[in-house]
């Protein structure tokens, strides 16, 4: 998996702004990535974490949906960590692209 | 205070210099459009306008977008940084309200500015292209503050600034020629046997007949 171009890392973010945890504590890369999944879950916005894993994979859903959900869960956890999602999102943020 | 960078883009070294005040102005220029786009939420246009910032801060026209998002990010903050106003100018720290006049067109700053130089100064396009930063916008301060001056002057000759008392009307100055008003909280005693007695009458207010 490679890291995303501008326009695709903004994509990123929009999907996942809204499921993004505050900053802070002492929790893990896991624990925060476990976070975005279950603000995913309890948004009933299921299709952010699909539309998301196939932006940052950059594969297809036919291809992906063949996937053991662990493996899916894999390409999402590396997606984020490769596209450096608390950068992205700060950047975002400062840019005054997740106002609206 | 940085005047000069080195941004890595697709593994290749592009030196940032200082700008100087027609390309800063361009720059700011491109930096209120992807204000502009991120304000619309027109994502397209605000990663087209942080492409065309990197292109007008490096004089390039090379393809940026294959690139890491994080690269190009990285480049477009040093850059950001590298041109910061040094100094710490009052004028500065006006608020713009962002409206537009209706004869605006794009690039105006640039315009704009040059404008008040040649005018203040008889300098050239040129001269005034390649003027320091800091400077330009020290000189700007110094223009305007003159011209209120001026204008107060030529306020203070008219008979509208006068009330029907003969009291002067100060013409209002710009916000960032008011200053800062830092409030005194301590306070002072004074001596009861001190304080005045009776109705206080202070020497610029008429008595009530």
């Amino acid at each position: 998996m490679k890291p995303l171009t501008l326009d695709k890392a903004v994509e990123l973010n929009h999907l996942l702004q809204d499921h993004i945890p505050a900053i802070g504590g002492e929790q893990d890369a896991l624990q925060f990535i476990g976070k975005i999944v279950d603000n995913i879950k309890l948004s009933n916005r299921h299709n952010d974490y699909i539309d998301a894993v196939v932006l940052m994979s950059g594969q297809d859903w036919e291809e992906l949906k063949f996937l053991d959900s662990s493996e899916i869960l894999r390409l999402f956890i590396d997606g984020l960590s490769i596209n450096r999602i608390v950068t992205l999102k700060s950047f975002c943020d400062l840019m005054g692209l997740n106002n609206g | 205070m940085r005047n000069s960078s080195t941004v890595v883009l697709g593994g290749k070294e592009y030196e940032v210099t200082r700008a100087k005040l027609k390309r800063w102005l361009q720059l700011e220029d491109v930096r209120e459009q992807i204000a502009r786009a991120a304000d619309r939420e027109d994502r397209p246009g605000f990663v087209a306008q942080i492409y065309s910032y990197l292109s007008v801060a490096l004089s390039v026209e090379d393809d940026f977008s294959q690139l890491p998002w994080f690269e190009i990010v990285e480049a477009y903050q040093q850059i950001l940084s590298v041109n910061i106003p040094n100094l710490d100018l009052p004028l500065l720290r006006a608020t713009s309200t962002g409206e537009k006049v209706p004869w605006d067109y794009e690039g105006r700053g640039w315009y704009s500015w040059a404008n008040i130089f040649s005018k203040a100064f008889g300098w050239t396009l040129e001269y005034v292209a390649e003027l320091d930063l800091d400077d330009a916008i020290a000189l700007l301060q110094e223009i305007k503050a003159d011209d209120q001056v001026e204008r107060e002057w030529e306020w203070m000759l008219t008979e509208v600034s006068y009330d029907r008392k003969g009291k002067h009307k100060e013409l209002p100055r710009p916000h960032w020629m008011r200053g800062i008003i830092i409030p005194d909280n301590t306070k002072t005693k004074i001596k009861k046997s001190m304080l005045p007695v009776g109705n206080v009458v202070r020497w610029n207010e008429t008595p009530d007949a």
